[in-house]
């Protein structure tokens, strides 16, 4: 689909502030009256991931600042509205950081976009005159960082449902998601996006994790078409974006257009920027006293996978000194783990595929007598009974099922918790109780789905 | 130039010094002088042996010392007065030489801009003039010496608090506005000058202060110990008043409950002077803002050294927390409190993770100190985090709102058009406060569980803490009872075994 030249236009603004380089994006746009009418209904698609901090969501300063220019251009009406990919309701989260209460003032206000969220949203987008999205730019282990199409669908690590099809080869988790995130793209683009990357979480994200590093890139991008936007951004982070499968995915889909973009603003060969993306290989993670195995990998596997090596990393420091040796199997046919106590076996497939391995079973072996050597050692005192050696097989019960695939991460968390209990897992213990503050009414959803 | 009162004290100093070396027992000396720019009394080999210890590893580890004094205005030789130290030992001045006039110039431009080149000019200068090679320089511009000679002016007439405020004053002063270079730099020097940048427009005096205001009324007493030094600090706070005292090796017994009942202490605690000393040259190494790995580090040695006692730290009369049997009856009831057995080297770790995930890594949070009795803010102060680090601290002027009012939204919404958004706002109330430094600091020898959890009970009343907006950990926090609250720390604040 052939796009007008004009919608190809690529702002990159570089400042010595965030609120500075939101303003140069405004100017070399062509200031927000451009995208603003009198009256018009604005819906601002933000990032609200978790009841955590900067860089988790998008920046409230940002936030405050568009929505004071969409006042000052003429906006009647103002709404925000995110999903949390923790599965918290929005509800829950605007109670803890009080969103509202903050703009509620500058006059928006924060939508509750919960069940049945999709066609909401939907709802949303196409009953209002304008839609905008401001995305918060941090590395993703799926699509090597979080682009603005990204943030048009719910994306749920905690309660992730499971993949309709099962087949490595397929990797269908990933081709649902990008599809999912799509979808939405498909019946109303964006009007302005902006992708905040003015400081961007590397090593490990999109969450706070111990190996996360927040570096100051100084750069924001703006446009109007999401495409361009999240190519120049990718090619900004030194990734190729012809090889990120929501960029493959949209071009497919003739949401947008990678040729013939035209940047404003500073030189994209000049500004690019060394980035620490996330492990790919789950072994690299390296977890104390945790040997990683994995086998042959779906995405939806790896993506959760990830995220709980990376909690097992940044909380349970003590608890793995306490377990002194665990080994995580992930993924179709995994090596054989080290030991055979404290064995995990994530995800359906390495369940499945493990079933008839050798650390299921533990060999004991007892010496025992006869009942007719004990019955002749009664009579005949002289003779003593003959020992014999037998060996006994039981099933291995230092072996954690995790099922699902991929599995939910809330209720991995819960599983693992409960497996080590509180005095040998006191860490795991609080942040399972922490999450349990924040997500109790995504828990009751997850049951329901029982994994 | 300088002050009589400091000259005459600084020259007995030097007197005693070259008496030392030529006298066989100098410890029979009994000769007391003051520590320089302190009303503080000691006996002067005392002082010498802690200059000898404290200004190799604080300051300059070389011999030989020139001093030079600057003008404040830009003339032709900037140098007013210079003098060389020459010290056999780092540290030990004993006799002071007067430079001739020209003997050094300074122009101006360029050379305070190439300090390197300035001090190896200088070193010639001295080497060809005196045959004296100095490895280090100290420059003083004339308005430190000002400073300095009204500090010292002083010093008679004022209370020991005032003192205190006028010299963290007259620090703050002198190393923030450069008026005091030291080549080769310490690292002292660059991390007060780093703090100094770091706390904007805090005074050190007002820090001071507030935690002088904070502390209960005390008498106790440190006794520093090394294989060749022993001393005694008495520190006494009346209603109004602090003191100072140290007291000389011979009378600072080593047996602690013999000092206590000896000076009517409340309470004396015994520290290894080496491990002091060490641990703060490994703070003062720390580049400001101190990274995460590196404050990580940092509180597990501090948390080391707390839980070290008998070994690193004694104290007499021994705290109660560390008595067998309570501790065995506490256990008795599932609580494992024993502080040798503190998890130093989890906790830090732990704690800036979920600090981090729950206040975020970039963050500003505004802390509110508050007087439920006066109804009113006492102090307002806006810390600012980069990456998880702490890089900037500021006061924050009272307005109408925060002086009059005490509701935590109202400060926030009201504060958000001169500072900015901020992240969070804790309102932390100085009864609270207060009851921490007197019972963990202060008192700590009559902790027991019981005031810990009155303590832990009084954290979670919106009277004495609040933060806003909300966070999940502390939700977490105002939604557990104390008793379950210890019994979901406990086992991450104190280890299982041994490792």
């Amino acid at each position: 689909m052939s796009q007008p030249e004009t919608d190809l236009n690529v702002a990159i603004a570089k400042a010595d502030t965030p609120l500075h380089a939101y303003n140069e994006i405004l100017t070399l746009l062509g200031e927000m009256e451009k995208f603003v009418s009198i009256n018009d209904r604005i819906f601002v698609k933000i990032n609200l991931n978790t009841p955590e901090g900067f860089p988790v969501n998008t920046s409230f300063a940002l936030i405050k600042s568009l929505i004071k220019s969409c006042k000052k251009a003429g906006a009647s009406e103002i709404s925000l509205g995110s999903y949390s990919s923790k599965g918290v309701k929005i509800r829950n989260i605007d109670q803890l950081l009080k969103i509202n209460e903050i703009v509620m003032p500058l006059g928006a206000q924060l939508l509750y976009l919960e069940e049945d969220s999709e066609s909401e949203l939907l709802d949303i987008i196409q009953n209002c005159d304008k839609f905008f999205v401001v995305n918060q730019v941090n590395v993703d282990p799926l699509f090597d960082c979080t682009l603005s199409m990204m943030n048009s669908a719910e994306i749920n690590i905690l309660n992730s449902q499971e993949s309709t099809e099962h087949d490595l080869e397929g990797d269908f988790y990933k081709k649902e998601m990008v599809s999912k995130l799509l979808s939405i793209y498909k019946k109303r683009k964006p009007d302005l996006i902006i992708n905040d990357l003015y400081h961007v979480m590397e090593g490990a994200g999109p969450y706070i994790y111990k190996d996360s590093n927040l570096i100051e890139t100084q750069l924001m991008v703006g446009g109007t078409d999401p495409v361009a936007v999240d190519f120049v951004t990718l090619k900004l982070m030194g990734k190729n974006p012809l090889e990120n499968p929501l960029i493959i995915g949209a071009c497919e889909r003739n949401i947008g257009n990678t040729d013939n973009i035209n940047i404003i603003g500073v030189d994209l060969e000049s500004s690019k920027v060394n980035i620490n993306y996330c492990e790919k290989i789950l072994e690299d993670i390296t977890v104390h006293n945790c040997s990683i195995k994995t086998g042959s990998t779906c995405s939806g596997c790896y993506h959760i996978a990830y995220h709980l090596l990376n909690i097992m990393k940044t909380y349970m420091t003590k608890d793995l000194k306490y377990i002194t040796r665990q080994s995580v199997l992930i993924g179709e046919n995994p090596p054989e783990p080290d030991l055979n106590k404290n064995v995990i076996l994530f995800g359906n497939c390495a369940i499945k595929s493990t079933e008839n391995s050798s650390f299921r079973t533990i060999y004991t072996s007892k010496e025992s007598i006869p009942l007719s050597d004990k019955i002749k050692s009664i009579f005949n005192k002289g003779k003593k009974p003959n020992k014999k050696l037998k060996t006994i097989e039981k099933p291995n019960k230092q072996v954690l099922n995790i099922p699902g695939c991929p599995p939910n991460l809330n209720s991995t968390i819960k599983l693992i918790s409960n497996y080590y209990g509180k005095q040998q897992g006191p860490n795991l213990y609080l942040y399972y109780n922490l999450m349990e503050t924040y997500a109790s009414t995504s828990n009751k959803k997850a049951k329901k789905g029982g994994v | 130039m300088i002050n009589r009162y400091f000259k005459d004290n600084w020259n007995k100093i030097l007197k005693f010094n070259s008496k030392v070396e030529i006298n066989e027992n100098p410890e029979l000396l009994e000769e007391f002088v003051r520590i320089p720019l302190t009303p503080i009394q000691i006996d002067a080999f005392l002082l010498y042996r802690l200059t000898e210890l404290i200004y190799p590893k604080f300051i300059h580890d070389q011999q030989n010392i020139a001093d030079i004094i600057l003008s404040d205005y830009s003339i032709d030789n900037m140098v007013l007065e210079s003098y060389v130290y020459e010290t056999k030992i780092a540290g030990i001045h004993e006799k002071a030489i007067h430079l001739p006039k020209n003997a050094i110039s300074i122009t101006p431009k360029n050379d305070l801009d190439n300090i390197e080149g300035l001090f190896i000019r200088i070193q010639d200068a001295i080497i060809k003039e005196n045959g004296i090679k100095i490895m280090s320089i100290r420059i003083f511009k004339k308005r430190a010496i000002d400073l300095l000679n009204t500090h010292c002016e002083n010093l008679k007439k004022l209370s020991f608090n005032e003192f205190v405020s006028n010299l963290l004053d007259l620090v703050q002063k002198c190393i923030g506005n450069e008026l005091i270079i030291l080549y080769p730099e310490p690292d002292l020097l660059r991390f007060m000058r780093e703090l100094i940048s770091l706390s904007q427009d805090i005074k050190f005096s007002s820090i001071y202060n507030l935690l002088n205001n904070l502390s209960p009324t005390y008498k106790h007493a440190i006794s520093f110990n090394t294989k060749t030094i022993s001393f005694t600090c008495q520190i006494e706070k009346e209603v109004h008043e602090n003191t100072v005292e140290v007291i000389r090796p011979e009378q600072s017994p080593r047996d602690l409950e013999k000092l206590r009942e000896a000076n009517n202490l409340e309470s004396v605690i015994s520290l290894d002077l080496n491990t002091v000393i060490n641990s703060l040259s490994e703070i003062f190494e720390q580049k400001i803002p101190i990274k995460m790995d590196q404050m990580k580090l940092l509180l597990q040695k501090f948390l080391f050294g707390l839980r070290s006692f008998d070994t690193h730290w004694k104290m007499y009369p021994r705290p109660k927390i560390y008595n067998v049997l309570i501790r065995y009856l506490i256990r008795l009831i599932g609580f494992n409190v024993n502080l040798r057995k503190l998890s130093h080297w989890n906790l830090p770790e732990f704690i800036l993770n979920l600090f981090n995930s729950n206040i975020g890594l970039n963050s500003k949070i505004l802390i509110l100190l508050t007087n439920n009795r006066n109804k009113n803010i006492q102090n307002a102060i806006l810390l600012q985090f980069l990456n998880g680090s702490l890089v900037k601290i500021s006061a924050v002027n009272k307005t109408n709102v925060i002086d009059n009012n005490l509701d935590i939204k109202e400060i926030h919404s009201d504060l958000v058009e001169t500072l900015g958004h901020i992240d969070f706002v804790f309102k932390v109330d100085v009864d609270l406060i207060k009851e921490i430094i007197e019972k963990f600091i202060f008192k700590i020898y009559n902790v027991s569980p019981l005031k810990q959890y009155k303590v832990l009970k009084m954290t979670k009343k919106s009277k004495y803490l609040e933060v806003y907006p909300s966070s999940p950990a502390y939700e977490l926090f105002k939604s557990k009872s104390s008793l379950s609250l210890l019994k979901l720390l406990l086992p991450i604040f104190i280890d299982k075994h041994e490792f």
